[in-house]
């Protein structure tokens, strides 16, 4: 395994009897990035992350943490990894400094280090002021309780920090919040998050990987996906003249009308239209050119279309079923994944 | 080894502050006392065969059948039903060390309330001008004193390890506590009963009695009031409560 992983994940499969909750998952992640993952209910986040975790074990598969198989290294791999679980079980009767304190003495830090550490993850996380400190958990809030679950799982320094639904019912001052806490640990620590906010995941996430029934679908940046699902580049143009010609023009130039979105057209005479092109190549000074120079039409604005995370999302996810769908008598696992830059398939 | 430390000193503050540890207390106490008293004042009616520490000891199994599954039940189902048994197992600690944590709380405050009962004993000895008479029908026999509390100690090893296995079976503590009290009546009753009910001839299983002439707990205590100790009971109880603990951190394993 290349030093600067975090993370390597080859050919997991986890098999509940019959049911396959994950198969041929694989991924990697560089030291001090942040991964989404991304998928819908039932997908197979949660148990990837308990996987990489060592809480349960795979039916078969490689899963490598900064170099140390989890079959072989379980104690090394716990070491390096801070967790925090879906729905963030915490013990009510605690209080918030006691239970980080207990915490941090369970994963090993001296008594000096970990008094230290309590306080600066308490502040990282904001959770030193007022009363906080001694409040016992029962009494918080669900977003102070998932600041004490984001504070334990970074208060050990951990190489890796994996983070299962950590924005769920937190208020948008939280979230925001929340994404800057990840963007602190940019750099220092590899994050991996999932999440159903698609926004928060853009936002804050270096690369996303996203699964569906417990296969990868797509991962890298968000450039590399966009180019991935949406071959063609799209534009939106805001072009004044003949309506009834307009096929013509754009065919011209080697584009065509979007059919789902229809024409918008504004009170001074001009129409937005969305429109696709099939040629690679950036052509928004040439269609600027195009309707400035011809008769009768006049532009005034063509923008490039930039598809959200949630498009993306959506596209992938429709993608796979079609894909699942229509090679269910071949074999439906049977797909292509992209690890260290290196396309392999299963 | 200081995971375990950890762990240990976490789960005596948790018992210290649980209510259900001050419903034991109160309940083990008052019971005890009034099972005391009863046997003290029978001794002033009627002279009686034995002393009445020894007799004391005889009862021990009685609340043995409630503090047991009172002050383990809550212990790993709890922990299971919350959901912090996966993120304490995401640390340093493992299955093993998280069920001997568990184990070793919970023995101790078994150990404690047990202690306390030796109040009894003192006020008796430092009231009652005749307690300081020596003999064996002595209200205060230092030997039988210290036969029944090492039994006690020993015993309790492995009635609190069937307890933190029952706890780790399922997320009720309800349904943990029941099935520590069914397994605790196996355990003390069946050795006894077995006997009494001439079970193997019975039944034509003559081969089981030999393995399990070793539940007859009752002789154990008669043999430790006596004075003699034997290692086979050491032996038995300490095995037996490490193999529960041993299928308890299997099964939290699994389960987690």
């Amino acid at each position: 395994m290349s030093s600067d992983l975090s993370v390597l994940v080859e050919g997991l499969e986890k098999r509940f009897r019959s049911l396959y909750a994950i198969k041929d998952l694989s991924f990697c992640l560089k030291k001090g990035q942040v991964l989404g993952f991304l998928g819908p209910n039932g997908a197979g986040k949660s148990t990837t992350m308990r996987i990489i975790c060592g809480v349960i074990t795979a039916t078969k598969g490689i899963v490598e943490v900064c170099g140390y198989p989890i079959t072989t290294h379980p104690q090394e791999v716990q070491k390096r990894i801070g967790f925090m679980p879906e729905q963030n079980p915490l013990p009510e009767d605690m209080k918030v400094e006691e239970y980080l304190k207990y915490r941090g003495k369970l994963k090993g830090l001296s008594s000096i280090e970990c008094k230290s550490r309590v306080s600066k993850v308490m502040e990282m996380c904001e959770l030193d002021r007022g009363k906080t400190p001694r409040s016992h958990i029962h009494t918080l809030s669900k977003g102070f309780r998932q600041r004490v679950g984001v504070a334990d799982a970074v208060l050990a320094n951990p190489e890796l920090v994996i983070l299962d639904e950590p924005t769920i019912g937190l208020d948008p001052h939280q979230v925001i919040n929340f994404r800057n806490l990840i963007a602190s640990l940019r750099g220092e620590m590899s994050v991996i998050v999932s999440s159903h906010i698609l926004e928060e995941v853009e936002k804050c996430c270096d690369r996303v990987l996203i699964v569906n029934h417990g296969q990868p679908i797509a991962q890298g940046t968000h450039r590399e996906l966009t180019k991935e699902f949406f071959e063609n580049q799209r534009f939106w143009i805001e072009i004044k003249g003949n309506q009834t010609n307009l096929p013509k023009m754009l065919l011209a130039l080697n584009l065509e009308i979007i059919p789902e979105t229809p024409l918008q057209n504004m009170s001074d005479g001009f129409f937005r239209v969305f429109v696709q092109s099939s040629s690679v190549e950036e052509q928004r000074s040439l269609i600027w050119e195009f309707f400035k120079k011809t008769q009768n039409w006049d532009i005034r604005e063509v923008s490039l279309w930039q598809p959200t995370l949630e498009e993306i999302f959506l596209a992938a996810t429709q993608k796979s079923w079609k894909h699942s769908t229509f090679s269910k008598s071949k074999d439906p696992w049977k797909i292509k994944t992209k690890v260290g830059g290196k396309e392999r398939g299963s | 080894m200081s995971t375990l430390r950890t762990m240990i000193s976490m789960e005596l503050r948790q018992l210290f502050f649980a209510t259900s540890t001050y419903w034991a207390g109160v309940f083990f106490l008052g019971f005890m006392g009034a099972i005391y008293f009863g046997i003290l004042e029978e001794y002033s009616r009627i002279e009686q065969e034995s002393n009445p520490i020894s007799q004391f000891f005889q009862l021990f199994w009685v609340p043995v059948f409630f503090v047991v599954p009172l002050i383990t039940m809550r212990s790993i189902a709890d922990e299971r039903k919350q959901g912090t048994l996966v993120a304490t197992l995401t640390t340093h600690a493992n299955a093993w060390t998280l069920v001997l944590a568990k184990f070793f709380g919970a023995y101790c405050l078994y150990c404690f309330l047990w202690g306390l009962t030796a109040g009894f004993h003192l006020i008796v000895y430092h009231s009652i001008p005749e307690a300081k008479l020596l003999g064996k029908s002595s209200l205060f026999d230092i030997g039988a004193l210290i036969g029944g509390y090492l039994f006690v100690v020993i015993s309790g090893f492995l009635f609190i390890a069937i307890g933190i296995f029952t706890s780790s079976l399922t997320r009720s503590q309800l349904v943990a506590g029941m099935l520590c009290f069914t397994l605790l009546f196996i355990t003390l009753v069946g050795g006894k009963l077995t006997e009494q009910i001439n079970f193997y001839e019975l039944t034509g299983i003559t081969w089981l009695e030999k393995p399990l002439i070793f539940l007859k707990t009752h002789q154990y205590l008669e043999m430790f009031s006596m004075g003699l100790w034997d290692s086979r009971p050491f032996i038995f109880y300490i095995t037996n409560g490490f193999l529960f603990l041993g299928i308890a951190s299997l099964v939290v394993d699994s389960k987690k």
